[in-house]
């Protein structure tokens, strides 16, 4: 139990320190490593008093259970199988944020779920923040963050779908600090 | 009558992904300002992505860096 407890916490403290965009490693890291340590604890304690422990994990799911008035039995049985749940879950959410960054790792032109244009224009604003201005032609529609770094287009021929398989869509587009294009993401338009 | 330029080139095969065999490079005076780059898997059919920059020679580069398009490459359209 120790060992696995100590294995578990290492594996958490990694993926807190591993760098991902969307984050999901450092809920699933913190979820393991938390509930690593708690399993080392009960572990070294089930091995200096020689009798079984339970995890503060099922203690806390078990102690509840009979406080609403659940059997004991069943109380534990349930306290058991979260501690087998709480293993398993940061796993899910840590292979989760591993496809959602693979999916589109090194792919620049992808296409978003489809929104629609006030939803897409609230976006906007976050994605640019304040300062953003407006670039070609005026009233292009395509506008450039301060930094330079993010741009939001949409343009006439965008919105009226006249190019491109998707229709109407706007773009969320992201570059490198030397102006090479990192991300192109196409969001096709709904109206309702 | 507005002319406007228009080329195509063919994407070298090995730098073909996605599916991405041609590339369209289109001046859009009217709207923009700018200049668009198509990328097809067929040009009978709508275009898989486009993107926008604000010169010809910038888009010409993102085609070049992008799908090893050169300048010799582009054939006109109008």
């Amino acid at each position: 139990m120790a060992a696995g407890g100590v294995g578990e916490a290492t594996l958490g403290a990694g993926l807190l320190l591993t760098l991902e965009p969307t984050g999901l490693t450092k809920i699933g890291g913190g979820a393991l490593f938390l509930h690593g340590a708690d399993l080392t604890a009960a572990g070294l304690k089930q091995l200096w008093i020689n009798q079984s422990v339970q995890t503060f994990t099922s203690q806390i799911v078990s102690g509840g259970l009979i406080t609403t008035g659940v059997p004991s039995p069943y109380a534990n049985l349930v306290g058991g199988l979260t501690e087998i749940g709480m293993a398993t879950l940061p796993i899910g959410i840590v292979g989760k944020a591993g496809v959602a960054a693979r999916g589109t790792k090194g792919i620049i032109d992808v296409t978003s779920k489809p929104r629609i244009l006030d939803t897409a224009l609230v976006t906007a604003e976050k994605w640019l923040k304040p300062g953003y201005t407006e670039i070609g032609k005026p009233g292009s529609g395509v506008y450039r963050s301060a930094d330079g770094l993010r741009q939001f287009r949409m343009s006439a021929t965008d919105i009226g779908g006249g190019h491109g398989k998707i229709g109407p869509h706007v773009h969320f587009e992201k570059f490198s600090p030397t102006g090479e294009k990192l991300k192109n993401i196409h969001t096709p338009l709904i109206f309702p | 009558m507005k002319t406007y330029n228009r080329f195509i080139a063919e994407v070298p095969p090995v730098r073909q992904e996605q599916h991405i065999r041609w590339l369209v490079l289109e001046e859009d005076l009217e709207n923009t300002g700018g200049w668009y780059l198509y990328g097809h898997q067929d040009l009978n059919e709508g275009s898989d992505f486009d993107s926008w920059h604000q010169t010809r020679p910038e888009a010409q580069r993102e085609a070049s860096t992008r799908w090893g398009v050169t300048e010799d490459d582009w054939k006109s359209d109008v």
